[in-house]
């Protein structure tokens, strides 16, 4: 696989992930390079014993553990409008105008955003790379060189938390 | 929110995965049944799992991603890591006005087959804005030297209106290629705007789409020492090297970076 065709099929994964775990869309460009920096220079050596999406994450989750233990970012949210604001979920069935749908839709996607960011970065990057970039259990012990029961728990206590904060604003 | 034990927690959210067997899912659809508790907090899991679903899928990456990493799209990765010896190595040394003039007066051997790839691509039309790119510093280099993990001497050329930074004799490593103002050939626009003049080298014109990785070393403000990593015959890389250096020279004249250029000829120009 060409380092064309990797970016093409990782660039938005990879950058949600930075975007999650830096908590700034420049830190996550700036991180977002570096990642595919290393990629870059990997490529050649990478022998296909580990998934390629595997061995990505993997690049990119050392990088952005090791820049924030460097740095001591705390990730500030990316988005937070909407935070704190009394949005009932919308019916399925919606007859409002579009516009109004959308920008809903936008708010509660913030809160979803911002209910993440409030979580600890293990619990973070476990719910993230579940529930946004759909990797297995096994993917993701072996990303982040876990057991995988450590990831199933993390993963049940993350969602719940998650769960907790959402549910929190809701009310 | 029913608070539960983990067991139960993590059960719920294993099903969530579809991740039970057959028997785990069994005993939970019974348990589900008796207990509407347990029942809502599945539900509640797999709305909060399908909530970052849609989350990720309104992400997108800004523009900006693609441009900075233009030179590395259109490189090959290089086939083993860099060498640092050549470093210690700083014999004649060359100031670099007179290593561009040296360099580029001379006769160049003829294009090597990849070099004729690279110049045919070349001739893609430029962009009415050249994409430019600049050294610019990681985010590493708020961070001791010392205390830097090993790659942290990797750099991008990337956005324009920062300025480079490296610590004394760390190396410098620039990936992907300076862009050309295509024709005439010779002429360099770095991303302050000014313009070098090296010469009317063609060979410098064909760099421009050439994946031109080049280690500089900079010592105390000082370019040291530069070097082409790639697959250019060595002529090339030597007008490439002389004309890169010039670039970055000028893309440092605000006075961030002054002193006395080195060329490192074991690097610029091999057996000269």
């Amino acid at each position: 696989m060409t380092f064309e065709e990797v970016y093409a099929r990782f660039r938005t994964p990879v950058w949600r992930l930075a975007c999650r775990l830096t908590g700034s869309e420049t830190e996550a460009l700036d991180a977002t390079q570096e990642i595919f920096l290393r990629v870059w220079k990997g490529l050649d050596g990478f022998r296909g014993e580990a998934r390629l999406s595997t061995w990505v994450f993997q690049i990119a989750w050392n990088y952005l553990r090791w820049y924030r233990r460097r740095t001591g970012a705390q990730p500030t949210l990316l988005t937070v409008d909407g935070v704190g604001e009394e949005v009932a979920a919308p019916p399925l069935a919606d007859d409002r105008p579009d516009p109004e749908r959308r920008a809903t839709a936008a708010q509660l996607l913030d809160r979803v955003e911002a209910a993440i960011d409030e979580l600890p970065e293990h619990y973070r990057v476990v719910v993230w790379l579940r529930d946004a970039e759909e990797l297995s259990y096994e993917q993701i012990a072996e990303v982040l060189d876990l057991p995988i029961g450590t990831v199933r728990s993390r993963l049940a206590r993350a969602r719940a938390s998650l769960h907790r904060t959402l549910d929190g604003r809701d009310g | 929110m029913v608070v539960m034990d983990e067991p139960t927690l993590e059960l719920l959210s294993r099903a969530v995965d579809e991740d039970l067997d057959h028997e785990e899912a069994s005993r939970l659809e019974r348990r589900l049944e008796r207990e509407p508790e347990l029942a809502e907090q599945l539900a509640s899991l797999r709305a909060s799992r399908e909530a970052v679903g849609r989350l990720a899928d309104a992400m997108e990456p800004p523009a900006d991603l693609d441009r900075l990493l233009v030179p590395l799209r259109r490189s090959s990765p290089p086939e083993s890591p860099l060498p640092r010896w050549w470093l210690a190595v700083a014999a004649a040394v060359v100031a670099v006005g007179l290593g561009v003039a040296y360099q580029l007066g001379r006769e160049h051997a003829p294009p090597t087959p990849s070099l004729q790839a690279l110049r045919d691509a070349a001739k893609t039309p430029v962009p009415e804005r050249p994409e430019y790119f600049q050294l610019r510093p990681l985010p590493t280099s708020v961070i001791p030297e010392d205390e830097r993990p090993v790659g942290a001497r990797e750099r991008l050329l990337a956005t324009p209106d920062r300025m480079p930074d490296t610590g004394p004799g760390e190396p410098l490593v620039v990936v992907g290629p300076l862009p050309w103002a295509s024709p005439p050939a010779g002429r360099l626009t770095v991303a302050t705007g000014r313009t070098v003049l090296v010469a009317a080298v063609p060979h410098v014109a064909a760099c421009g789409s050439t994946p031109l990785e080049v280690e500089l070393a900079v010592r105390h403000g000082v370019i040291a020492a530069a070097r082409i990593v790639g697959g250019l015959s060595e002529d090339d890389a030597a007008a490439c090297a002389a004309a890169l250096i010039g670039a970055v020279v000028d893309g440092f004249a605000d006075g961030t970076y002054h002193g006395q250029m080195q060329v490192d000829p074991t690097g610029v120009a091999p057996g000269r």
